[in-house]
């Protein structure tokens, strides 16, 4: 009798650790929605970089970078609209954001400058680096929701914050012995930067640029592009292992997300990852193809 | 009395089967192998049946279980911020005779010996003047299984030539002013830590500016010390030289490293034994940052792997500064891979836009079924390509 009631105990202390197990890693699943790939009639993407969702106009913008443009999607049914490269002025856009006044900002790597186009009035500026020293080269790039514009500055291993509206260049942020910053995300009070060689990521008081912590990413080979979501946890898409690592505000792993591959849900060295709300966007760089995913 | 009996042959056949085995009958090799010296504890003491299944096993040489799982039974396993890759794959037995050997720690040669066996000698003593501590063996600098500290140095990097070499002394015979920033990475700059066929084993060539002695380009002097560095960051090094193409290609290495000065991350500012400029061979300063390449190449289970990459030769492929095309290569990948496979560029599968994989919509190219940095099929193939390969893309009809 004695023994029945052992080896009842064992089983289900087996049967709750096993469902314990199984429900810590099915914390984030992801479900893949759709996969986005050019129209033909505007030839295949080549080697996109970035994406961009402009929430107000319902609309996706992807940097096709080697095709110096950017093709627009339509955010719900993600149908294309248009293709645009400023006439012919953008070389190797490698990222773009729209601000609350419409005007779009490009990463213009080919120039190494950053254009503000002003698409209806076809006005095109350039965000003024020349005046900052030493001189910058522009990264990637995130705007806050008062408008704030955060570019990294790939030379120095800063990174540059800008007005809203006149984007006049107002201070910089910067840690000692960064090796530099690949990728940036914002949330109310916070900035995190992720630096690809040391695998780890700095928080920062958005407002004050004060350091607050570094957060120690574990067994990643080359994290190239970050995003939070509402609860903090991390989404860091790792390039050269071709998946989205998921870790809790403490830098745990909690989940994984794809593998390398050409298949559907499938990565080829990945640059890029938006979250959105319950939408994770993967920028499948290798397989020149966006694939968007419904996290759960 | 039958259990009785049954019970004292239960508990010692296994000990008479043990005593009355005499494995030497058929292994004379081993046999000459206990006669050179130290004999392994375990089979000293407890014969061959400690390590090995004398009837069947899935592990080579009929092992109880795999190298790596026997040796740590009884050794502490090594886990360290740094580990030597042969610890790291399990693979004791490279280095160590598991049965007895003439050599400390059961190596299987002499100290420095069994480090060239996979060290190349010629290269690491490059020269007829050798550092002392280099004469004696490797361990007086180097740990054989693992540290904390890079290169699997027995003292942080910074401090190693001040173990011996006074730093006062350095600093002043230097001409430097700022004792702080004087540390290892600036001795190897010049010196070689190993051999040099200069004297003061000072390393091959030298930087332009270097040798004209033209400290003053790169330097600040306070009379004839040197004080600081001109211009801080990459800036200095862009006054001489130009890389406005790699500055607006869409991939860049010229901005991602340690230091505020990412050149020096790859380019020695002073002397060096690699061209260009580069402070240690090619593939060493690539693995620096690449570890995950390293890895696989040095992996077991990635059995098939370029020959060229096996060589270190990432340049034959790769970009150092920048590319527009993925992986840093150096043109399209097919152009890359024709420059040497110019046969198989005649006979191929048809590739680019005349042939769309349907995985992925992109038109096909070499890395679409080939990976040269390590797979597990012959011809590098990515998968088996007798039986999984093609039909990745082609489904069978029936």
């Amino acid at each position: 009798m004695k023994i029945k009631k052992i080896l009842t105990l064992c089983f289900v202390l087996y049967v709750l650790h096993f469902v314990f197990i199984t429900s810590c890693y099915a914390f984030t699943k992801a479900k893949l929605l759709t996969i986005i790939y050019a129209e033909e009639e505007i030839g295949n993407f080549k080697q996109p970089q970035a994406i961009y969702l402009d929430e107000k106009r319902n609309k996706i913008y992807i940097a096709d970078t080697l095709n110096h443009r950017l093709v627009s999607y339509h955010k719900k049914y993600y149908k294309f609209i248009s293709q645009f490269n400023a006439e012919g002025r953008l070389k190797l856009p490698l990222c773009m954001l729209r601000d609350k006044e419409g005007l779009l900002i490009v990463n213009n790597k080919g120039e190494n400058s950053v254009l503000i186009i002003d698409v209806k009035k076809k006005i095109i500026k350039q965000l003024a680096l020349n005046d900052i020293s030493p001189k910058p080269v522009p990264g990637n790039m995130k705007l806050d929701k008062e408008g704030y514009l955060y570019l990294i500055d790939k030379a120095n291993k800063r990174i540059l914050i800008f007005s809203p509206k006149e984007y006049k260049f107002l201070k910089q942020i910067k840690t000692k012995d960064a090796t530099g910053f690949s990728d940036i995300a914002l949330t109310e009070k916070y900035l995190y930067a992720l630096d690809p060689l040391k695998k780890e990521v700095s928080i920062y008081e958005k407002n004050s640029g004060k350091f607050i912590r570094f957060l120690s990413l574990k067994n990643l080979a080359f994290p190239l592009s970050l995003a939070i979501d509402a609860g903090g946890n991390l989404y860091v898409l790792d390039a050269h292992k071709c998946k989205v690592f998921v870790f809790d505000k403490n830098g745990n792993m909690i989940s994984e997300i794809g593998r390398k591959g050409w298949k559907e849900g499938e990565f080829y060295y990945p640059r890029y990852v938006l979250l959105h709300k319950k939408q994770l966007y993967v920028v499948d760089t290798g397989n020149n193809r966006i694939q968007v995913f419904e996290i759960k | 009395m039958k259990k009785i009996i049954l019970i004292i042959l239960y508990l010692f056949l296994p000990v008479l089967i043990y005593a009355s085995t005499d494995c030497l009958r058929c292994h004379p090799g081993v046999k000459e192998e206990l006669k050179l010296g130290r004999i392994h504890t375990p089979l000293k003491q407890k014969g061959c049946l400690v390590c090995h299944n004398a009837h069947a096993s899935n592990e080579p040489n009929l092992l109880t279980k795999s190298v790596k799982e026997l040796c740590f039974d009884c050794h502490k396993e090594v886990k360290t911020n740094y580990t030597h890759l042969p610890v790291v794959q399990g693979e004791c037995n490279k280095c160590h005779n598991a049965h007895a050997s003439p050599y400390k720690a059961l190596l299987k040669k002499q100290e420095a010996e069994v480090c060239f066996s996979c060290h190349e000698k010629k290269k690491i003593l490059s020269g007829k003047n050798l550092h002392s501590p280099a004469k004696k063996d490797c361990l007086t600098c180097h740990q054989a299984h693992g540290g904390k500290f890079q290169w699997l140095l027995n003292i942080k990097p910074e401090k190693l030539c001040f173990n011996c070499h006074s730093k006062t002394k350095m600093t002043t015979a230097h001409n430097i002013s700022n004792t702080r920033s004087f540390n290892t990475q600036i001795c190897l700059s010049c010196h070689n830590a190993h051999a040099s066929s200069k004297k003061g084993l000072l390393r091959q060539s030298a930087h332009k500016p270097y040798a004209k002695k033209q400290c003053n380009e790169c330097h600040l002097l306070q009379g004839k010390k040197i004080k600081d560095i001109k211009i801080k960051g990459r800036s200095l090094c862009l006054k001489c030289h130009s890389l406005k193409n790699d500055e607006t290609a869409l991939y860049t290495h010229l901005y991602l490293g340690y230091g505020e000065n990412v050149c020096l991350n790859c380019h020695s500012p002073h002397l060096f034994d690699e061209k260009p400029a580069l402070k240690a061979p090619v593939s060493r300063i690539c693995f620096t940052c690449h570890q995950d390449a390293k890895d696989k190449l040095l992996s077991n289970v990635y059995y098939y792997k370029h020959p060229e990459a096996k060589k270190g030769n990432c340049l034959n492929c790769h970009a150092a500064h920048s590319s527009n095309e993925p992986f840093f290569f150096k043109e399209e990948v097919v152009k890359v891979c024709v420059n040497c496979h110019k046969r198989q560029a005649q006979f191929t599968h048809p590739l680019g836009e005349k042939a769309i994989d349907p995985r992925c919509k992109k038109g096909m190219d070499c890395v679409s079924c080939h990976n040269p940095m390590g797979t597990k099929y012959k011809f590098n193939m990515i998968f088996d390509h007798r039986k999984q390969l093609c039909i990745q893309c082609h489904k069978i009809e029936t």
